[in-house]
């Protein structure tokens, strides 16, 4: 098993190729590029931090759990750029958009992308709704070890689909789960039959750390919840009576519209759940893990939902910090930074700088290469990539 | 499959994946045939001769249909009567025949597609073993099944059977009849199309709902219609991913193939 600081020499060895890649970004600028990498630490709710493998945005330079949500405009032609710099080969399977067999991601039937390749994919968006992508290259070891994420397609319009109602919004919820040995030791994780997850996740997040991940819905018009699994469990989730909710779509298609008290989600279902909740709702929806094989309840995890009216408006009068030039290899700025107080982390968490940044900007020339953490007071961490070599 | 009006329960063994499973089989003769034959046809009558040592509680999922039994040696008639256009479950209702995979379907009507037709199941070796010495099987015990099937197949011997394999042409449609005998819910994949279901027996609000990703249910019968707008060789499997192994190991297990000739 690898100790803790054998994993955080790896991911601070992969700095230097994120950041590369952030580099090539900086040069190609459009289209953006997902990228592959098998380096990524995730925390879970009590500290500890497991591996995972994944994908991220090459212009961010690192990967996430779930990867980036894609979203794409109903008919428009996608290019989806990947690049893949990990030791594996590994696919993007686009689950439940029905593209052409060379498209398709199944390594048997369409291709790898080898160390060091990259490719595009190509394909229609022809449906509006909820999709899922993952890798399909043993797909049993690296589905499990994080290497998925959501597509929504959508009408410029705000409707769910031509004629259907609009909302207001988009709530991509991806329900998901991890064994903690598994992906601290996927050379020794056979057999999978035996698979039992200890970590039950929405967005990669779990009990503690969904406290702060508030829905605020409008009472006067719909939300719209994406509900999607990459999960081994099979999800139930529970709608209280005060959310209305409704359902309008599943696997990218409309179905006659339920409303909904409970729903069951198994691994690769998606659907799309309109909610409205009564004027000052404060309350939520909650998801049960169920062990596919024997039906034993493993978790509950809990998604709050509250009425818009309860929003704090200080929250909502801010925009999130930007960081640029990103990378950046002299100077960097920040925006919303104004008179507040900003501390900087390495990746590895030693603090770098804090205090008011000046309007002249961070002089980062002495830094070292890499990925560095950033919190404006009050704001959520954001993130920034430090690159020698950028003209 | 054949459509045939005497079925016989005949044990056997069978391989799957490197594992080495006790089996009882529905078979179109007196001789043990790997694969559970299936049933076709309304108003139509089955005989069935139990070749087993044990006697056998024969269920069909019909309303108010109760079960027959058939004991050792012995010979009855199964005529549950007008069935209409639906696919059903028949299987063995008694702990011995659950655990050997005595269990099949009887697809009546949807004739005017050519019909493919999945049974789905999960093996535990051992348990079958215990179940064919006579002991018996507690529901009970821990249940960690190491082989799934299509047809009492797993992958890559799917594709060699012609009910699992899918093959077709862009614009001609196809019906798929996929009954879980299994002890655990499944959950099917199709990629490259989405699927009609024209029939779920424990998702009857889902009827006529078009998915890619459709579950069925322990005991569950679904059936849906594949109408391909596009050639290609595309994967159908479990996505429930533990069933898409052999004995651990990927791929194996639930996967079989659309193949759709342009």
């Amino acid at each position: 098993m690898n100790s803790m600081s054998d994993l955080i020499s790896r991911w601070t060895l992969a700095l230097g190729l994120l950041t590369f890649l952030g580099f090539q970004t900086q040069a190609q600028m459009a289209p953006p590029q997902l990228f592959s990498e098998m380096d990524g630490l995730h925390f879970l709710e009590d500290g500890s931090a497991v591996p995972f493998w994944g994908y991220g945005w090459v212009a961010d330079g690192f990967i996430s759990l779930p990867g980036p949500l894609l979203e794409y405009a109903e008919g428009q032609e996608v290019n989806l750029a990947f690049t893949n710099p990990s030791p594996e080969s590994h696919t993007i399977h686009l689950h439940g958009l029905d593209v052409d067999q060379a498209n398709d991601g199944v390594p048997s039937t369409s291709f790898y992308v080898s160390t060091g390749e990259s490719t595009d994919y190509e394909f229609t968006a022809t449906h509006t709704g909820t999709y899922l992508y993952h890798c399909h290259v043993t797909t049993t070891l690296h589905l499990t070890m994080g290497m998925y994420g959501m597509i929504l397609v959508t009408r410029p319009d705000g409707t769910l689909f031509e004629g259907g109602p609009a909302v207001t919004q988009n709530v991509p919820w991806l329900f998901s789960d991890l064994e903690v040995a598994t992906n601290l030791d996927p050379v020794g994780s056979f057999p999978f039959h035996d698979m039992r997850p200890d970590v039950f996740m929405v967005n990669g997040k779990a009990g503690s750390q969904l406290a702060e991940e508030v829905v605020y819905a409008s009472a006067e018009e719909p939300t719209a919840l994406r509900l999607g699994s990459m999960a081994y469990s099979k999800i139930t989730c529970h709608f209280p009576e005060g959310l209305n909710a409704e359902l309008w779509m599943s696997d990218g298609r409309e179905v006659p519209v339920e409303v909904l008290d409970s729903l069951e989600i198994y691994p690769g279902e998606r659907f799309t759940v309109l909610v409205q909740p009564e004027v000052g709702y404060d309350g939520g929806v909650t998801a049960a893990f169920e062990h596919m094989v024997d039906g034993y309840e493993e978790a509950e995890e809990f998604l709050q939902i509250r009425e818009e009216s309860l929003h704090p408006s200080h929250v909502a009068s801010l925009d999130e910090p930007t960081w640029y030039p990103n990378p950046a290899s002299h100077n960097i700025q920040v925006t919303e930074s104004t008179g507040r107080f900003v501390r900087v982390w390495t990746s590895v968490g030693e603090l770098v700088f804090e205090g008011q940044v000046p309007a002249s900007g961070l002089d980062v020339v002495s830094w070292n290469n890499g990925l560095y953490l950033a919190q404006v007071e009050g704001r959520d961490v954001t993130r920034f990539v430090v690159a020698h070599g950028i003209r | 499959m054949a459509q045939v009006d005497t079925l016989w329960i005949v044990p056997g063994g069978v391989s799957l994946g490197g594992d080495t499973l006790a089996a009882l089989r529905f078979c179109s003769t007196e001789e043990f045939q790997p694969s559970n034959e299936t049933i076709h046809g309304d108003w139509t009558s089955t005989v069935f001769v139990n070749l087993d040592s044990a006697a056998h509680s024969l269920m069909i999922d019909v309303e108010d249909w109760g079960p027959v039994t058939v004991l050792a040696g012995d010979t009855v008639a199964v005529a549950p009567g007008e069935l209409g256009e639906a696919t059903h479950r028949v299987w063995s209702a008694s702990q011995r025949g659950k655990t050997l995979g005595l269990a099949t379907l009887w697809r009546s009507g949807y004739d005017d597609h050519v019909h493919f037709e999945w049974n789905l199941n999960e093996w535990d070796p051992a348990a079958t073993w215990t179940a064919a010495s006579g002991e018996i099987v507690s529901e009970d015990d821990p249940y960690v099944p190491r082989q799934f099937t299509i047809n009492d197949r797993n992958y890559p011997n799917t594709l060699l059977d012609s009910s699992s394999y899918v093959q077709t042409s862009v614009g001609v449609p196809v019906y798929i009849s996929i009954v879980n005998q299994g002890r655990m819910d499944q959950v099917l994949h199709f990629h490259g199309y989405h699927v009609k279901v024209l029939q779920s027996s424990a998702h009857e609000n889902r009827v006529g709902w078009t998915k890619d990703t459709v579950p069925v249910k322990q005991g569950e019968c679904v059936v849906v219609e594949l109408n391909p707008n596009q050639p290609g060789e595309y994967p159908v499997h479990a996505h429930n991913l533990v069933a898409v192994t052999n004995a651990g190991f990927y791929p194996g297990g639930m996967i079989t193939y659309l193949n759709v000739a342009q």
